[in-house]
């Protein structure tokens, strides 16, 4: 497998770590924002399940800043799925309809993983 | 229990006013709410500023099987089932969500021009959910993408193939010709209309033709 040396892990250089906080502080920002202007259509957007979508809407900003100062992504990538993803890259009409694609399988992923 | 609420009138003349802005007829709101005719009717003018359309409502399973509807109405039919079954916006609440972020996000990526009215109909959208409910229609599943598409009820599921990974052959014709229009900087918008007549017939005249529409 992968030949792994311990301690030879170059450190992430200063503005990666602080990009990643970034965006990690913008998303949670964004997802109170969109929960707080719609509760049903943000957690339709966001893929979270109500007891989630609670406790994120009810995070103070300093909660906030704390859970986005990590070196990781908080958020994840929703389109995980090798089958799902093969399927999405193929081009189909020159791609008009690859939204409306994702859109469906998203959907129903999601719904079948919260269910 | 209390004859008439106040509240609850209220609760459902909001209802009311989101469907309607959303473009739906008045045989919904009748469905959907308690209300009288005439106060729906009377609601229905302040808002849209003309009288109700009347005639009977689009009532053909067909459309949704034929090729650009079945796509449209399977986006819609699987943010509706997402919103009423985990977010506390429940039946017709949940309608108009769905319908929302279907509206949203046929103007922002599968080509409905902005300003027009999509694919799927208000009032469309509402009759798919009850031909779901009075089981004409199903959920079958795409064996290449394993996306759930719309299709008659109790069609054989062994071999399913969706509408986005075999498109019928005369599928991109119109929409590859819209698309090269678009290319050019000769109005586009013109020729975009063009092709897609069907959705800028008022709402009062399509609801007469229960027909097959084109395939876009």
């Amino acid at each position: 497998m992968v030949k792994k040396t311990e301690g030879v892990m170059p450190a992430l250089d200063n503005s990666a770590l602080s990009d990643i906080q970034e965006v990690n502080l913008s998303y949670l920002m964004l997802a109170q924002r969109l929960l707080r202007d719609n509760y049903s259509a943000g957690m339709y957007r966001l893929g979270f399940d109500s007891d989630v979508a609670d406790i994120v809407l009810g995070l103070s900003p300093a909660q906030l800043v704390k859970l986005a100062s990590t070196n990781t992504l908080i958020c994840g990538f929703r389109l995980n799925d090798y089958q799902l993803l093969s399927t999405l890259g193929q081009d189909v009409l020159g791609g008009v309809l690859q939204q409306a694609h994702s859109t469906i399988l998203m959907a129903q992923r999601s719904h079948e993983q919260l269910a | 229990m209390t004859k008439k609420s106040v509240a609850k009138e209220a609760e459902e003349i909001l209802l009311a006013t989101n469907m309607i802005e959303l473009g739906a007829r008045l045989q919904v709101l009748q469905a959907e709410t308690s209300l009288s005719y005439d106060r729906l009717a009377r609601l229905y003018r302040e808002i849209r500023g003309c009288s109700p359309p009347k005639g009977m409502l689009p009532f053909s399973v067909d459309w949704f099987m034929t090729w650009l509807p079945n796509i449209h109405s399977s986006v819609f039919y699987s943010i509706y089932r997402y919103v009423d079954t985990h977010t506390p916006a429940k039946k017709s609440r949940a309608l108009v969500e769905a319908y929302r972020l279907y509206s949203e996000q046929a103007a922002a990526g599968m080509g409905t021009p902005p300003g027009e009215e999509p694919v799927l109909s208000f009032t469309r959208a509402w009759m798919l959910i009850r031909f779901f409910d009075s089981n004409l229609v199903q959920l079958s599943h795409c064996e290449r993408c394993k996306g759930g598409f719309i299709a008659h009820a109790h069609d054989p599921q062994q071999g399913f193939v969706c509408a986005i990974c075999r498109p019928p052959p005369r599928a991109g014709k119109t929409r590859s010709r819209r698309v090269a229009a678009a290319a050019k900087p000769v109005a586009p918008r013109a020729v975009a209309t063009k092709t897609k007549t069907a959705s800028v017939v008022p709402v009062a005249e399509r609801a007469h033709d229960a027909s097959l529409e084109s395939t876009g």
